[in-house]
């Protein structure tokens, strides 16, 4: 285990390199000159000598490859360049939304999974039965709304007539949170409620349920202990997935509730074409995720020994 | 085919393609014109479902709207299961280099997640349809060659499988014959449903003003126009954003119902190895 954690450790550079080479080439290639437009954000006036100066500022007079060396170094140090628009540095302005940011996605992540284990697992008990497909009705519903919609829907026929929510922005305490969380993590968990049955339902046909079914053991034990751990296995590597719409959600939820997190820092640097921020922004979504990602695989290994003695052969 | 929801599902795709194609026949109005004078009108003869912030008719451009959101689905569609599949069966059955190169190239796309990559690609090459396209396809093929792989990893484990590959097999043969209709009906189920996850990133995108330009309609970019009036006109953003739901929703009961057909955990085994000859089933 521990030398496969290693292995895994070591691969992760090429991708992060990877990451970060794209993102660079990618605000490379974006039309515009960046000296230019931070004179421009910045409200100073573009003259030769001071796009000269900027430029010089910027680096862009190297050479692309270079140009990339050096933001990789500044990169490791935690130096992402400053902002076009406040002239803060990047890094200081990301970690300052980070929070906000960390706070919605683990609302998002409790509220779809409130809502997904106990209702996929009841649905595949159900199995059949009318309230299997009133389950089934409402999260193919509750999958359908776009989070834009229903955050709006939300705010108009709950927050405002009620007024004990608070609308726009955070810092009012766990309430405030409670409508963005809310939007982030039910359409989450209809589809992840679905995945569940479907595959607790795979699960109670195979012959080793038949086989603890044939020995005697109480329904509850087969599902708990037999059932359940074999249906998390798809469920866990979906989590990946699910992980990249829950990270692009806050981007969406954030700039409906006017929540300050990075989501809104990247959507606000984007319309001012202001690069570093988006930069900074890519390269951190890209460390999180790659981070996700290794944490999944590792379990979906605890889960699964057939894929630890696959690997262990090769 | 007597699952209710899945005929319902194939009714309200079917009502949304014809009223959305047939578009320029049943729009009462041309959807682009402002009319300052006759802006947010009630519902009327004139306008059935009345006018919005610009006064142009509602339905007009709700049914503009739809075309363009379904259209670029599909496309997107397309592209990404002629690459995602293939690549999921070779990298899994092969294995080795090139399951290793094919991973960490997944990765790296995967590295950045959907919609953060479809923002940030779309914000620097320029907000515009063709780009939330462009964006969508390229992060999108690896979720399928992801799933693909994983199925492959543990049927190869199968004996059907070894056994055809004790028969002396080539890897080619077990791939197209014993791996691809196994892995099919799952693809069909997640191709229906990712319709639906393709119109909602594309209204979510033209929401956030990247798809979708004014004065186009587009039912993402309808609600981020309706957002100033959510109060006092609410049916500004209820028409639209119903529209999707009621479209995604079909794609979803389409998929969920299907899945109950496809699912070949459902069927004998047998029927699964005969499979092999008869593609054709998969698609019936």
């Amino acid at each position: 285990m521990l030398k496969y954690l290693v292995k895994r450790l070591l691969t992760l550079v090429p991708v992060l390199l990877g990451v970060t080479f794209i993102t660079f080439i990618l605000i490379d290639i974006a039309p515009g000159d960046p000296a230019e437009i931070m004179l421009n954000r910045r409200d100073i006036e573009v003259t030769p000598e001071n796009l000269e100066r900027a430029r010089e500022a910027l680096g862009l007079d190297e050479p692309l490859p270079l140009r990339y060396i050096n933001w990789l170094q500044g990169a490791v140090r935690g130096d992402l360049g400053t902002s076009f628009t406040t002239g803060e540095p990047v890094t200081r302005e990301i970690i300052s939304r980070l929070p906000a940011t960390i706070e919605l996605a683990a609302g998002g992540l409790v509220v779809m999974l409130a809502l997904a284990l106990p209702l996929g697992t009841i649905a595949a008990l159900l199995r059949g039965t009318v309230g299997d497909h009133l389950g089934r009705l409402t999260a193919l519903v509750g999958a359908s709304i776009p989070s834009f919609y229903l955050g709006l829907l939300l705010i108009t026929y709950i927050a405002v007539p009620t007024a004990w929510i608070p609308v726009m922005g955070r810092g009012e305490g766990l309430i405030g949170l409670v409508l963005p969380s809310l939007t982030l993590g039910f359409g989450l968990a209809a589809t992840y409620a679905r995945l569940l049955r479907a595959n607790l339902l795979e699960v109670l046909q195979l012959d080793f349920i038949r086989s603890a079914r044939a020995r005697g053991l109480k329904e509850t034990v087969i599902i708990g202990n037999h059932a359940l751990r074999n249906a998390l296995i798809p469920v866990v590597t979906l989590l990946g997935i699910t992980m990249g719409h829950l990270l692009g959600g806050t981007v969406v939820v954030e700039r409906i509730f006017a929540w300050p997190g990075v989501g809104r820092l990247a959507v606000d640097a984007i319309f001012n074409r202001n690069f570093p921020v988006i930069q900074g922004y890519v390269l951190l979504m890209g460390v999180a995720f790659v981070f996700m990602n290794l944490l999944i695989d590792l379990s979906y290994r605890l889960l699964d020994p057939r894929v630890k003695m696959e690997e262990g052969e090769g | 085919m007597r699952d209710p929801l899945f005929l319902a599902g194939l009714i309200m795709i079917l009502l949304i393609f014809i009223a959305t194609m047939a578009a320029p026949l049943l729009a009462p109005h041309d959807p682009l014109p402002v009319s300052l004078p006759e802006r947010l009108q009630p519902a009327g003869d004139d306008y059935p479902l009345g006018t919005d912030s610009l006064g142009r008719c509602l339905l007009t451009r709700l049914l503009y709207g739809g075309r363009v959101t379904l259209q670029y689905s599909l496309s997107v569609l397309v592209i990404i299961v002629l690459i995602g599949v293939p690549v999921g069966l070779v990298a899994g059955y092969l294995g080795g280099l090139v399951d290793g190169l094919l991973m960490r190239l997944a990765d790296i796309v995967l590295a950045f997640p959907n919609l953060i990559l479809a923002l940030v690609v779309t914000g620097i090459l320029g907000p515009g349809l063709l780009n939330v396209l462009i964006a969508l396809a390229l992060v999108s093929w690896v979720q399928y060659a992801r799933v693909v792989r994983g199925m492959v990893l543990s049927l190869k484990q199968k004996e059907f499988v070894l056994a055809a590959r004790a028969a002396g097999t080539s890897p080619a043969g077990i791939i197209w014959d014993h791996l691809l209709p196994n892995v099919l009906p799952p693809v069909v189920v997640m191709a229906t449903l990712n319709l639906g996850r393709l119109v909602l990133a594309i209204s979510t995108l033209s929401f956030l003003g990247l798809g979708a330009q004014p004065p186009d309609p587009e039912w993402g970019a309808m609600i981020n126009e309706a957002r100033n009036y959510i109060v006092s006109q609410p049916q500004l953003m209820l028409y639209p954003g119903t529209a999707i739901a009621f479209t995604v929703l079909g794609f979803n009961l389409l998929g969920d119902g299907l899945r109950d057909v496809l699912d070949p955990q459902e069927f004998s085994r047998p029927w699964i190895h005969s499979f092999g000859k008869g593609g054709q089933k998969a698609s019936a």
